[in-house]
Order: C-alpha cells, then sequence, then structure tokens
C-alpha cells in the first residue's frame, strides 16, 4: 500500500470512523438502561376491510411466566413470555365486526396463590377505549367482550 | 501523520455532531408543541407557531411561518377541524408532513344550534386525559417515523408521560368528586370542555359556541341565563385571557358567582402552559367554585 495514501486526512478518518464504530456497538449495549422494548404483536391476517387499526395497553400487576391475547377465530394477537409488572403498550389490527370485539385472555401467573390482575385497554381508532381485566391466581383464561356505539 | 490523524478525529466529530442533530418540528397549537416536547425530548427542537399564550382558534400561518414548516421534518396539527387551512398547508408543504394527531381520537360532535357547528366534530378533544395519553403514541410514531433511530426513546417517553396523565387523571377524579351532582354543570365562555365533561362526569351549558369570538344574539343570551337559572348552579367561568362581560351579565342576571377563568385552548401562560399545568388549573378552578362546603 502507498505509504503517502497512509499519511492522507482520508486514511485518517476512515481509521478514526472504523474505531468508533467497533467502539459503538458495546458502548451502546453497555449505556442503554432503557427498558426491553414492547414486544411486537402478531398481526392477524389481512381480511379486507375487516381491520381495525387500535392500540392494545396491558397492565399487569404482578409478573407472569406468559401471557397470550387471540381473537375469536384463533389468530394470536400476543404471545408473550416473562412478562414484567407494569405497563406497556402495543399497536394491533382488530377484527371488530358490529362494533364487537371478543378477545381471549390466556395467562400462566406462577405459582403464587395470591389474586392478582390483568388489565386489558383497547383503543381503537375513532372509538371509545374500553378496559377489561382478569382477576385470579395460577392459569386463568378468559374471554373479554368489548362493544362500542358506531363512530 | 499527526496532521491527518487530527484531522480525521475532527471529521469524525462533525459527522457525529451532524448525526445527532434534533428534528425540527413545528406545532400548530401549544399543546401540540408541549406534546412533542415531552415525547420527543432532546431528540427534537419544537417550534411552537402559535407561541405559548396564543389562541389557535386566531391563528392563521404567515409566510415565515411557512418558511419555518417547511424547514421541518413534520408539522403537529390538533385536527378535528381546528385548523381550517390545513388542505392549503398540505398543497403549500413540499415533503413535510402534517400529522393531525386528533384525527383517530373519538370525537364528539356539537350539538350547539345557531353558529353553523352543529353536527361537526368538536374540535377540544385535549380536554380529556386519556385522549391526550392516545395522543403521545400518535406523536410517538410520528417522530419514530421521521427518526427510526429514536423509536424506543419517543416510545418510552411517551410511556412515561402517559404514567404521570394517569396519576393526575386519578387526583383529579379524587378531587372532583368534592362536587356534588347537583353542580356538576360547567358553565362556560365558549363550547370547549364537552370531552372534560364525558371524562369525568359533568355537563356543558357553553355561553357561546365554538370559538369564544362568535357573537351572541340577545334570544341566546337570554336562553342561557334561563338555563343556568334552571340548572341551579352556583359558579361559571370565564376564559382564560378573554373578556368576561358576557359572563359577568349572566352571573348578575342568574344570581350565579363568577368563578376563576378556565383556561381552554392550550393558551396558558407561565406557570399555566402546557397541558398538565392547564389541566390542573382547570381541576382546582372548577373545585374551588363548585365544590361542597
Amino acid at each position: 500500500m502507498d505509504c503517502n495514501f497512509l499519511r492522507s486526512p482520508l486514511a485518517g478518518t476512515a481509521g478514526v470512523l472504523a474505531t468508533l464504530g467497533l467502539l459503538a456497538i458495546p458502548l451502546c449495549h453497555l449505556t442503554s438502561h432503557r427498558p426491553p422494548p414492547a414486544p411486537s404483536p402478531l398481526a392477524p391476517p389481512p381480511t379486507a376491510d375487516a381491520l381495525t387499526s387500535a392500540i392494545l395497553r396491558l397492565k399487569c400487576l404482578a409478573p407472569a411466566r406468559s401471557l397470550r391475547l387471540t381473537t375469536e377465530d384463533g389468530t394470536i394477537l400476543l404471545d408473550l413470555t416473562d412478562v414484567a409488572a407494569g405497563e406497556s403498550e402495543c399497536d394491533a389490527l382488530l377484527p371488530i365486526s358490529h362494533n364487537s370485539l371478543e378477545i381471549s385472555l390466556q395467562a400462566d401467573l406462577g405459582t403464587s396463590t395470591a389474586d392478582t390482575a390483568v388489565f386489558l385497554t383497547i383503543m381503537p381508532d375513532a372509538r371509545d377505549a374500553q378496559t377489561r381485566f382478569v382477576l385470579g391466581s395460577g392459569s386463568l383464561s378468559q374471554p373479554l367482550r368489548f362493544n362500542w356505539q358506531s363512530p | 501523520m499527526r496532521k491527518s490523524f487530527l484531522s480525521g478525529v475532527l471529521a469524525a466529530f462533525a459527522t457525529a455532531a451532524a448525526a445527532a442533530a434534533p428534528l425540527q418540528v413545528s406545532a400548530l397549537h401549544p399543546l401540540m408543541a408541549d406534546l412533542a416536547r415531552q415525547v420527543g425530548g432532546d431528540r427534537v427542537k419544537v417550534v411552537d407557531l402559535v407561541g405559548e399564550g396564543g389562541n389557535p382558534h386566531r391563528f392563521e400561518p404567515r409566510p415565515d411561518d411557512l418558511a419555518r414548516m417547511q424547514a421541518s421534518a413534520l408539522v403537529l396539527a390538533a385536527g378535528k377541524g381546528l385548523e381550517p387551512y390545513l388542505n392549503r398547508l398540505h398543497d403549500s408543504l413540499q415533503g413535510v408532513r402534517v400529522v393531525e394527531v386528533g384525527s383517530n381520537i373519538p370525537s364528539l360532535t356539537l350539538t350547539r344550534d345557531g353558529d353553523g357547528a352543529a353536527g361537526t366534530p368538536d374540535p377540544h378533544w385535549w380536554h380529556g386525559v386519556e385522549n391526550m395519553r392516545r395522543a403521545a403514541r400518535v406523536v410517538a410514531l410520528a417522530l419514530a417515523d421521521k427518526d427510526p433511530a429514536g423509536k424506543v426513546d419517543f416510545l418510552a417517553n411517551a410511556q412515561t408521560y402517559g404514567a404521570r396523565l394517569e396519576l393526575m387523571q386519578r387526583w383529579a377524579t379524587s378531587e372532583l368528586a368534592k362536587v356534588p351532582r347537583s353542580q356538576r354543570k360547567l358553565v362556560t365562555a365558549h363550547n370547549a370542555f364537552a370531552y372534560f365533561a364525558k371524562e369525568f362526569d359533568f355537563t356543558v351549558i357553553a355561553v357561546a359556541g365554538l370559538n369564544a369570538e362568535q357573537n351572541n344574539t340577545p334570544q341566546a343570551l337570554a336562553q342561557t341565563i334561563e338555563a343556568v337559572k334552571l340548572s341551579g348552579v352556583k359558579a361559571i367561568f370565564p376564559e382564560y385571557k378573554a373578556n368576561a362581560k358576557v359572563l359577568e351579565s349572566i352571573a348578575a342576571a342568574s344570581a350565579t358567582t363568577l368563578a376563576a377563568p378556565l383556561i381552554a385552548d392550550g393558551n396558558g401562560s407561565g406557570q399555566d402552559a402546557g397541558f398538565e399545568a392547564m389541566f390542573r388549573h382547570n381541576v382546582q378552578s372548577i373545585t374551588q367554585a363548585l365544590a361542597a362546603r
């Protein structure tokens, strides 16, 4: 390689950028203290004119080993494991039909016998937010029904 | 060799500085500017075109506002018809996305007759705390669309802000519980509080229609005075920074008290600027005026 090239500003810049780039990857992981990103929901298969965009807000009063939301036709909206206590939001496409929606919530709340609650708030575009909850311990499975007035 | 190394370091810093430059976001409403700051944090530079204390009902972009919007990555509007110039704005701005933050928030419909707005969406959606939580996510995703590297930060900020709003909502519910059912009526200067009323179980008797500047006919005023008397409410609410003469007349005619003004359009100044300050101010004014003693 030509020594003049090595002495050029371009080579210097490239060397510094390469070094910074290599350092950035571990530094990013070390310095980031953000909570883990909200899980991406599993989108239902598209059906013409049948899906409404919505925000889902999940609030767990205690950690859950697993948590799953499914629609009436069995489409999985959300499938989580090792769910921390607290609140998270995600976007979803929901099959709201005749202003109604049924979502099944299945949760494994672990071995504790103390009752706890999981709240699900659904905020479809142009429709009011509605919240339903399940209360219990251990393994839970409950249908949650939502109804809206016509937007 | 030393010279080339120094040049390289300087060039690297210049590149890094350019990459970290905040996203410029223009806002057509003081509360949209507030949302952008809360959600965007250090990653955004917010240009509030209406300005602190400004009235978004009366704002119309001037050429220098258009220039600032053209230089922005995003323009945030409240939507729901509040900004009648938005169609022209879409046409004027090249390559700048205009986000109507309130467009997917469920609308209440104006019902007041006589002001030409009956049947149209009520644009004052920002008075609902839950609406503002939804709006925070809308703004976060809009910012992330322009700054994908910031998506985690924007969504985390929106969530933090939402948690704060939830606490404030609980505080408001507790405070407003001091107002007895018979007094849960808001007689206000203009028809801006329907979303608040719905969320906190009040009814609204508005003196003016959609806009505080709309004139009232003598017949309409007489009807309002009669409605206030029939309601049995003990206090009515003028509006922050607005002429209270009409409400003073109504208060005198209906033997009610003129309470502390409410902030209707996010146009508070100083310690009353921004959504949280506006909301706390309004809840405290309402509770002080209408709570059982």
